[in-house]
């Protein structure tokens, strides 16, 4: 490669990461995507620190049954689970792209899910996603039919200026899928 | 005079020799098949509805790959970055590693609703990068199938590239936090998140409940402004190859604390960094043992004379082998990890670190008597004068 053109290719690169940086904060994040996590703001703001968590309960004829997302995703491995169960939120839930968007929805686990009972996100009455979940409760539970999954996305807060407080927690919204 | 600079830095500034290329091209492509071989054929397990491929080139696939697909793809991974290792067809091995890691990874983000991971990014940027090189020019196999007294063409500029990426990824990892509190002097960023982490994560921390105990702005605001600082430091610092390598032994030490802290590996990003090291000056301080010079002999003959289709497929072989080895036992790392009681995600990251961390202490502790010295002499001329 000349020098010259080797040149023109630092130029390229200069001027392309700016716009890439820009477009995955303001836009939406692409893949790959040249930028760093930013870890913007205080997550400790007003002295509370809060998070969202989806409770899986399953709908047994003997009883209900709460199985951990870790449980249910068992075989893929840590880090894509706690994003897989997203999509057990409401059909409401506005779902970010953006790279800040992405980090306080999966990193600051405070996804923009609305209050009160409120019908799944269309992905999850796939039909397939269906068949996989009685697959996966089969394994999990032999034997038992499951009538119903319930999602419940329960906010913790935790007080921490001075003492640090205990974890209380609060549903903010439900979702229930026939199976 | 600035485009004399501008080229003095691209051209000239991270010369290195064919031998510290060479080196760490090995070191490079063993970090990934020893610790970070992507494994993601649970993705072809998952329905479409977890399937959501991010903007980019994996948008063109509408639905969960095929186990085929994965499986020929991980494979193929596998046969390039043993190919990179041994210096086989590196310049083409080299890209290939760096595209199938973008394919690859890719489908692991997209079947996590979209969730995508930060800290393999270097590891994908590298092997494109410095593909162009000649980081085969050297301990290769390419290279002992050459004719003896060829040259060696290596191209310095790819080192300056990958500096420039790593410089702006750093600030864009700087420019969100200045501008959301982290400079201000009441605020204490660093200690919000790892209350946040030890409370909300999934894994777990390591030394979060330890720390929690101390919410004195005198430990806390200090990290602020040190991260703030390596951060947006980084792209100024990349004009200067000291001061580059500087910065990278000190980012070092901040990833081994955001896994501690944070249980955030990036320690993909450490192998990044070794491209600025001179590996060969540190080789020549090691004598390699008569014996090994007598096995190595009839090796780099055999090399030498094999038949071009035959070599190729050995290296095939050693591919497919290694990939048959990870779907039984994981990564080598994690594997030992396990064996040793830790666990497959941080294990791997506290392995690396716990050698790159006293090498990055030792040249900090270096550049820092340097300075002191230099300080010294300094002062002691103006006292004088």
């Amino acid at each position: 490669m000349s020098r010259r053109a080797v040149r023109w290719l630092f130029i390229i690169v200069a001027v392309f990461l700016p716009l890439q940086f820009a477009y995955a904060y303001l836009v939406d994040e692409p893949w790959p995507a040249f930028v760093l996590p930013g870890f913007a703001g205080t997550p400790d703001r007003q002295c509370t620190v809060e998070w969202l968590e989806p409770r899986l309960t399953v709908l047994f004829a003997h009883g209900p049954v709460d199985v951990s997302s870790a449980r249910l995703f068992s075989k893929t491995p840590l880090p894509p689970y706690d994003a897989m169960v997203r999509v057990f939120a409401p059909s409401d839930t506005q779902l970010p792209g953006t790279v800040y968007g992405l980090f306080k929805d999966y990193f600051l686990k405070q996804p923009a899910i609305p209050s009160g009972a409120a019908a799944p996100f269309s992905r999850a009455q796939d039909p397939h996603l269906r068949d996989w979940l009685l697959g996966r409760l089969a394994d999990l539970y032999p034997g038992q039919a499951p009538r119903r999954l319930e999602v419940r996305w329960q906010r913790h807060h935790v007080a921490v200026c001075g003492r640090l407080g205990h974890d209380t927690s609060t549903t903010v919204s439900s979702v229930s899928l026939p199976l | 005079m600035v485009k004399t600079r501008l080229d003095r830095w691209m051209f000239e500034s991270f010369a290195t020799s064919a031998p510290s290329l060479g080196i760490y091209r090995m070191i490079f492509a063993s970090y990934l098949l020893l610790f970070a071989m992507p494994s993601v054929r649970w993705v072809s397990a998952v329905p479409d509805a977890f399937f959501t491929p991010p903007v980019g080139p994996l948008q063109l696939i509408h639905s969960t790959p095929q186990e085929w697909v994965v499986t020929l793809l991980s494979l193929a991974l596998a046969v390039c970055t043993v190919a990179l290792l041994v210096g086989y067809r590196t310049r083409v091995a080299s890209a290939a590693t760096g595209v199938l890691l973008i394919m690859v990874s890719g489908f692991a983000y997209a079947a996590s609703s979209g969730k995508i991971n930060h800290d393999l990014i270097l590891l994908i940027v590298v092997p494109i990068v410095m593909s162009a090189s000649g980081w085969g020019e050297a301990l290769s196999v390419d290279r002992l199938r050459r004719a003896d007294g060829e040259r060696r063409v290596v191209h310095h500029w790819p080192v300056s590239l990958l500096a420039l990426f790593i410089g702006f990824m750093f600030f864009t990892a700087a420019l969100p936090k200045a501008a959301s509190g982290w400079l201000d002097p009441s605020a204490q960023a660093t200690y919000g998140y790892v209350l946040h982490q030890h409370y909300a994560s999934t894994g777990g921390t390591l030394i979060a409940p330890l720390l929690i105990r101390t919410q004195s702005p005198f430990f806390w605001k200090p990290l602020d402004y040190f991260t703030l600082v390596l951060e947006g430091g980084f792209i100024f610092a990349i004009f200067s190859r000291r001061s580059l390598q500087a910065f990278c032994a000190a980012a070092v030490l901040f990833h081994a604390g955001t896994l501690l802290m944070l249980d955030l590996s990036f320690a993909g990003n450490v192998l990044a960094y070794a491209a600025f090291i001179n590996w060969a000056t540190i080789a020549g301080q090691v004598s390699v043992p008569p014996s090994v010079r007598e096995v190595a002999s009839p090796v780099i003959t055999w090399i030498r004379r094999l038949w071009g289709p035959a070599l190729a497929a050995c290296v095939l072989v050693a591919g497919f082998g290694y990939f048959a080895l990870i779907q039984r036992a994981g990564t080598p790392a994690s594997w030992l990890a396990v064996k040793l009681g830790g666990d497959s995600y941080r294990g791997p990251a506290l392995l690396l670190f716990g050698l790159a961390v006293p090498i990055a202490l030792i040249h900090l502790g270096r550049e820092a008597t340097s300075l002191v010295k230099f300080l010294s002499s300094e002062t002691a001329i103006l006292v004088k004068a």
